[in-house]
């Protein structure tokens, strides 16, 4: 839902073809009143620790030709806590005065709430009537006004009005011309690329990770891309990594790495997590074609033919097959899962990374990004960067490469978060079994146990 | 797959030689020496993300690393693309960002690490003739044969030299048999004395080596692998490893009646390294290959091992016996167990730690064949079972066509009873 409508697009003009046009001055969403209001409350949203996108479609379940977008989120923020237990909040943002489609816009955040499993709704308009506020507060919706965005913005001035997409200039300025340029890349599918670009934050990891790897493919069979769809496709390919990691990353406190690697497994492959009868289903198909073939070979056989062995490829195993990159992706995972405190920054850090350092921008070298450039930031993006590049290949991550040349405060000390070195430290799982195995075997003793 | 990778040898060398003062044969093999150090700390490293210096150092001690060593360490481990050093204005590191990938790609990048350090012909030899030493005793000729042609690029000198060096560092035991043949071996997995050198000579004349060679890897690989399911080598090469105590082989009746054989290796306890990649299902088949075991070889014999396994599941530690203490060094190692004092002294009972894997070893234990829901890791084992099986179904058919309609129903009852299954809430 976007504003009230206090400035409307401007309408074409009659008889000329408008797409190719940049639209009139201050007609574009992000110039209006609303739209205004929209990249404040981001701004807010930022300052305070999470994930803001502005404008964030909502795709339709019975997407028809011309209908595929439900209505759009104005400004959707992802709070990652201390355990990387994440939240998704919609910001509402009205900016019609007085009391005018109040309790329209709270019953109808309810529903959206409960339609997108959100965790949090917020309306947020100039001013909110006590009659508003007690509805909201019946619907468990927050409300915030102007004056109350205005206190909360003294406290965060010092960070830049735009930056990345909360409306910064180089960003927004590559989104639109990637918006123009895939629609001359036919390998790269549009509902691919609008779901990397506009749903990855509201989806599950694994079909993040389905994404990225269509997306390698894709980009394979296209070849090199231009300039910026190659930069713009690479940073939200690694923010659907980093987003994905962080969701199994604080699901691990809930399910066993095991767990996870086996619910990945197989909502990579059958498509369903918690289906385990497709394969069942398969392997006793497989009984069954063999078993006709045998037979039907051994009917050749008795009328007097030769017998020809034929490599029977097993339809359990073809389907079953996990992708090659569980592994690494479940490094990144553990990696994030043991360094909350910093890889719960992690998605801002990409974000400006990805869509502000490298599209160009400045505003990420301000002091008020500091806290989110640090030697530790810069470790777990590069090692996301190594998982995507498994994930959807090298080609793809390469405009990322500049990643590890921006500067990460590298005159600040690395905590020692390990603390000293103690006795037992080698022991967990590789290093312990690699080690001692190595050591016995070489070292002697012991024949069978 | 190779019973023992590039990485666990040079590590284990590496380790190995920390202990020899210095000297020609050791020199000789110092390349090694370093490239085991560096996986050494890269291992130490992996998982750490960003570490300071500090740190790194401590590790390079603790490896038994100089700071100049350590220093070529962290350089080969920039080369390698595995790290990168922070450095100061003035030049002085000041962290270290590691990027490792994980321990089964770690581990098979060793070769890759190997030319980047640069070894020379009688590293290689030596990593060769070690590797086959320890799989297996081997007559001096056929094993100077194989190195030569596979790791030395046909340099004998260098293959000879490996020798000597292996000799002199006590990894290779060399012994002259009644006829003058020359056997060698790896003493500290073939522990059982110069006797194996019969074993040895016996699969020469039968011009068997290549056979037990492939059977050896494959049981390496998979301790307490059922005799049916053996692909490497034919039926007759098993019995032969088996009499000549290359191979040690445990009957019991499983589950479903059947009478089986279950393989296992002197190399049990020598679990490579823990990799993950397949590593789920390795660790269900080392649980169930020690239960196997347990239930033949032990010196007091667990009688039912699925009623054990349920009673570690249950309470979270079983048993209460004088073997507990020796026999699962190797589900220790995997972290799946921890063995813990029992009752009285010189008693000892098993502490679950990986309630998954014994659930799923409990699965295998008991499966029939008739079942097919599980999770993807045991159906995955399961279905091996069930796919000999269709497999023996189809051998006896051959034999008697009469019964295929009954035998078409039967399989086509089976898919549909999944799918029926299918239907119940879950």
């Amino acid at each position: 839902m976007s504003t009230d409508g206090s400035a409307l697009p401007g309408k074409p003009a009659r008889g000329k073809r408008q797409h190719a046009r940049e639209p009139a001055p201050g007609t574009r969403p992000a110039d209006t009143v609303g739209g205004t209001l929209e990249r404040r409350v981001a701004r807010l949203e930022f300052a305070e620790g999470a994930l803001a996108r502005l404008r964030v479609p909502v795709p339709a379940d019975d997407a028809g030709a011309g209908r595929d977008v439900l209505t759009d989120i104005d400004v959707l923020s992802i709070d990652v806590d201390t355990r990387l237990r994440i939240s998704r909040s919609s910001l509402e943002c009205k900016s019609g005065r007085g009391q005018t489609g109040e309790p329209m816009t709270l019953v109808w955040l309810a529903g959206f709430r409960q339609l997108l499993h959100l965790d949090h709704v917020v309306l947020v308009r100039p001013s909110v009537s006590s009659r508003g506020r007690s509805l909201a507060r019946r619907l468990s919706i927050a409300v915030l006004d102007e004056s109350t965005i205005a206190l909360r913005e003294s406290a965060h001035r010092w960070l830049p009005e735009r930056f990345a997409h909360i409306d910064g200039s180089a960003c927004s300025s590559a989104e639109t011309r990637t918006d123009r340029q895939l629609k001359g890349l036919p390998a790269l599918p549009p509902e691919l690329t609008h779901f990397l670009r506009s749903e990855a934050l509201l989806a599950p990891s694994a079909a993040l990770l389905a994404a990225v790897e269509r997306l390698g493919t894709a980009a394979h069979q296209q070849g090199i891309l231009p300039e910026p769809t190659r930069t713009v496709m690479a940073g939200h390919a690694l923010m659907a990594v980093i987003f994905a990691g962080l969701q199994d990353a604080g699901r691990l406190d809930e399910e066993s790495e095991r767990m996870l690697r086996r619910r990945l497994e197989r909502a990579l492959t059958t498509g369903d997590p918690d289906d385990d009868y497709v394969l069942t289903l398969l392997e006793r198909a497989d009984a069954v074609v063999r078993h006709i073939v045998g037979r039907t070979h051994r009917a050749y056989v008795d009328a007097g033919a030769d017998p020809i062995s034929i490599e029977m490829p097993s339809l359990r195993d073809t389907v079953a097959t996990p992708p090659g990159y569980i592994d690494d992706y479940v490094d990144l995972v553990q990696r994030l899962r043991a360094n909350p405190l910093v890889a719960r920054d992690i998605l801002q850090t990409a974000e400006l990374a990805c869509f502000d350092a490298l599209l160009g921008d400045d505003a990420w070298k301000e002091p008020a990004f500091a806290h989110l450039f640090t030697l530790e930031h810069k470790g777990l993006l590069l090692v996301a960067q190594r998982c995507l590049i498994r994930i959807a290949g090298r080609q793809i991550v390469e405009p990322l490469n500049a990643l590890a040349q921006l500067s990460f405060g590298e005159a600040v000390a690395v905590p020692d978060r390990r603390g000293p070195l103690a006795a037992n430290d080698a022991p967990p799982q590789p290093v312990a079994t690699s080690t001692t195995v190595a050591n016995d075997l070489l070292a002697g003793q012991g024949d069978h146990p | 797959m190779a019973i023992l990778t590039t990485a666990e040898l040079t590590l284990g060398l590496s380790r190995h030689l920390a202990a020899y003062a210095m000297s020609p044969e050791k020199a000789a093999l110092g390349n090694l020496e370093f490239a085991g150090w560096v996986l050494d700390v890269a291992f130490r490293l992996r998982g750490s993300t960003t570490s300071p210096i500090g740190r790194v150092k401590a590790i390079g001690l603790d490896v038994g690393l100089s700071g100049r060593s350590l220093k070529h360490v962290v350089t080969t481990l920039e080369a390698m693309g595995w790290a990168t050093v922070t450095r100061d204005r003035d030049g002085n590191a000041v962290s270290l960002t590691e990027v490792m990938p994980t321990p089964g790609e770690l581990v098979s990048a060793a070769p890759r690490l190997l030319d980047v350090v640069g070894i020379e012909p009688v590293e290689q030899a030596s990593l060769v003739l070690l590797r086959a030493t320890t799989l297996q005793p081997l007559v001096t000729a056929d094993a100077l044969q194989l190195v030569a042609t596979e790791g030395a690029d046909g340099n004998e000198e260098a293959a000879k030299a490996a020798l000597r060096h292996l000799i002199t560092t006590g990894l290779v035991r060399r012994v002259v048999s009644d006829d003058g043949r020359e056997v060698i071996y790896n003493p500290n997995v073939w522990t059982r004395g110069d006797d194996i050198i019969s074993a040895a000579l016996r699969a020469a004349d039968a011009r068997g080596t290549a056979e037990v060679t492939a059977l050896l890897e494959e049981l390496a690989e998979k301790p307490g692998l059922p005799q049916a399911h053996v692909t490497s080598t034919e039926e007759k090469w098993v019995l032969f490893a088996v009499s000549q105590g290359l191979v040690q082989r445990s009957v019991i009746q499983t589950s479903d009646g059947v009478e089986q054989g279950f393989l296992f290796t002197p190399h049990l306890t020598r679990d490579p390294f823990g990799r993950t990649a397949l590593d789920a299902s390795g660790h269900v088949r080392q649980l169930v290959g020690s239960m196997i075991y347990a239930t033949t070889f032990a010196a007091y014999k667990l009688r039912s091992p699925d009623v054990f396994l349920r009673r570690l599941i249950a309470n979270g530690v079983a048993g209460d016996a004088s073997p507990i203490g020796t026999d699962y060094p190797m589900l220790e190692k995997a972290g799946i167990v921890r063995v813990v004092p029992g009752s009285s002294q010189g008693r000892f009972q098993l502490e679950l730690l990986q309630a998954e894997v014994a659930e799923d070893a409990l699965q295998l234990l008991t499966a029939s064949d008739s079942g097919g829901v599980g999770d993807a890791g045991a159906a995955a084992l399961r279905a091996q079972r069930s796919y000999i099986h269709i497999e023996r179904d189809r051998a006896q058919l051959a034999q008697t066509m009469d019964i295929d309609d009954v035998e078409q129903a039967r399989l086509i009852a089976a898919l549909r009873d999944v799918s029926t299954k299918r239907i119940r809430p879950r």
